[in-house]
């Protein structure tokens, strides 16, 4: 699950219109910030997050949901139903096929969780530990290639006041 | 009503600072807390805090602000509202500045943050207005099923299942789930415990604030909560203030309990799926326009950090 760019950038288009532009008291910077929405409003519906990662997502979670369920057949167990992909994918797929194929992908790792938790006492100790593992390595590669994406928040700046000695008495 | 200044920080309660006066007494300076309908936990009750600081003050030598009134009509102030006492003093960051502070400031402000942590905790709330709250938002609250009430109550704030969920949250939830600890006793759990929210003046913490969060629960969410990485300023430090094994001495001395260390365990990972799921809610308040702070987004992008961190805690609890 990555965060929609486009509403992203929706909020931040709200966040200057709303809450900055009446607050502004120059005419030059009121003109300047005008134009700053205005782009913003035309890039909105153009931005999207590169393909690479969701793809690399994709394969990471199909690789593994395949090998437990190897794992969990050779061990004589019945896996959890219906965790066959809803479509095939192609190389040149765009970012739409592909974010939905990966919506699909986290719904069916979703469902091998749960038939993992759910049958504590059903299999022998050694294989259930190696799915856990396997499962949290793979959303642990599935976060590092998403993390790819994301710069670090600055927090201290959003919530200090302008002048560091006005900060008396201030609560958060 | 005079002088009325909203302060910056916070993404939560809008807070305001005033002062109030009237014919024949002294002005008084207060702080006006305003629950904001697209605020990071809205809908808001202001009771809970009013009712905690209330019962609190009651607590020698909790630093806590004196509460006035409160009220959840919206017809008067739009949102519902609370009105304390305004305690002077500074906010520490708990992303960086343990250096800066001092080793004599650490020490005393780190003591001060066990000691109150422990008093809150001591608290016999059972023949108080909080002995309500056992009936809490997701059923009843008692040593044995708490942790699965707090795991209910996040996972309904992140729309787990209600919405595309990220795979880690499904299966930290699950594994909460497995794992539920039964509490040693059921206190007031701040829910915000951490460097950050509370006042300071001259190394001594003079109020701890932001009660937003305050229900009935495991102590140990607390330890965890104020012991997290996150607020830990780049040291191995509780807050980048105390040693881990002197804050858990004071805490020890002042409640009477032993820190269960698998209990521990257990609450970092559920206070890690907490911040998860409050970054998520910031995520879908901004998407679904409920939120115009711009901020709120800025926190989405947390989410992809916070999850390692759950997905390793998870691993070190094992």
């Amino acid at each position: 699950m990555n965060q929609s760019l486009q509403a992203l950038v929706g909020s931040i288009r709200r966040s200057l219109r709303e809450e900055i532009l009446p607050e502004l008291g120059s005419d030059h910077a009121r003109s300047q910030l005008a134009g700053v929405l205005d782009i913003l409003g035309k890039m909105e519906s153009m931005v999207v997050w590169s393909p690479d990662v969701t793809r690399e997502q994709l394969v990471l979670l199909d690789a593994c949901m395949s090998d437990a369920m190897e794992r969990i057949e050779a061990a004589g167990f019945a896996g959890p139903v219906d965790m066959r992909p809803s479509g095939t994918l192609e190389v040149h797929d765009n970012q739409v096929a592909l974010e939905a194929a990966l919506l699909d992908a986290e719904r069916r790792f979703a469902r091998l969780s749960d038939w993992l938790f759910d049958r504590p006492q059903d299999l022998p100790a050694a294989l259930r530990d190696e799915l856990h593992a396997s499962l949290r390595t793979t959303l642990r590669n599935t976060l590092k290639a998403q993390r790819r994406l994301v710069p670090s928040a600055d927090f201290s700046s959003m919530t200090a006041p302008r002048h560091p000695g006005g900060a008396q008495g201030e609560p958060t | 009503m005079a002088e009325l200044r909203r302060f910056p920080a916070g993404m939560s309660w809008v807070t305001i600072g005033f002062t109030a006066s009237s014919p024949g007494a002294a002005p008084q300076q207060l702080i006006l807390r305003v629950g904001d309908p697209g605020g990071l936990f809205s809908p808001y009750s202001a009771k809970p805090e009013y009712e905690a600081l209330t019962a609190l003050a009651a607590v020698p030598g909790l630093p806590i602000p004196k509460a006035y009134a409160y009220s959840n009509d919206a017809s008067i102030l739009g949102a519902p509202f609370v009105i304390t006492q305004r305690v002077h003093g500074d906010t520490p960051t708990p992303w960086r500045g343990a250096e800066q502070r001092g080793e004599a400031a650490n020490r005393s402000l780190g003591r001060d943050f066990a000691d109150a942590l422990g008093a809150i905790h001591a608290f016999d709330w059972t023949a108080t207005p909080l002995a309500e709250w056992t009936h809490g938002p997701q059923g009843t609250i008692a040593c044995e099923g708490t942790a699965l009430h707090e795991t209910r109550y996040w996972t309904a704030h992140a729309g787990l299942g209600a919405g595309p969920t990220p795979p880690q949250m499904h299966y930290a939830m699950r594994w909460l789930q497995a794992h539920a600890p039964v509490a040693q006793r059921i206190t007031v759990v701040h829910g915000d415990y951490r460097v950050g929210n509370f006042l300071q003046h001259e190394g001594r913490i003079t109020a701890i604030l932001d009660w937003e969060l305050v229900h009935l629960g495991d102590p140990h969410e607390d330890l965890a909560w104020a012991g997290l990485r996150t607020f830990a300023a780049g040291t191995t430090r509780v807050g980048g203030l105390i040693e881990r094994e002197e804050f858990y001495r004071r805490w020890e001395q002042k409640t009477g309990l032993k820190v269960d260390h698998a209990a521990v365990r257990y609450y970092e990972v559920l206070v890690q799926f907490k911040m998860a799921a409050m970054l998520m809610g910031a995520m879908i308040r901004v998407q679904t326009g409920r939120s115009r702070d711009v901020r709120m987004a800025a926190m989405g992008f947390q989410l992809t950090s916070t999850l390692m961190e759950l997905n390793k805690l998870i691993g070190e609890a094992q």
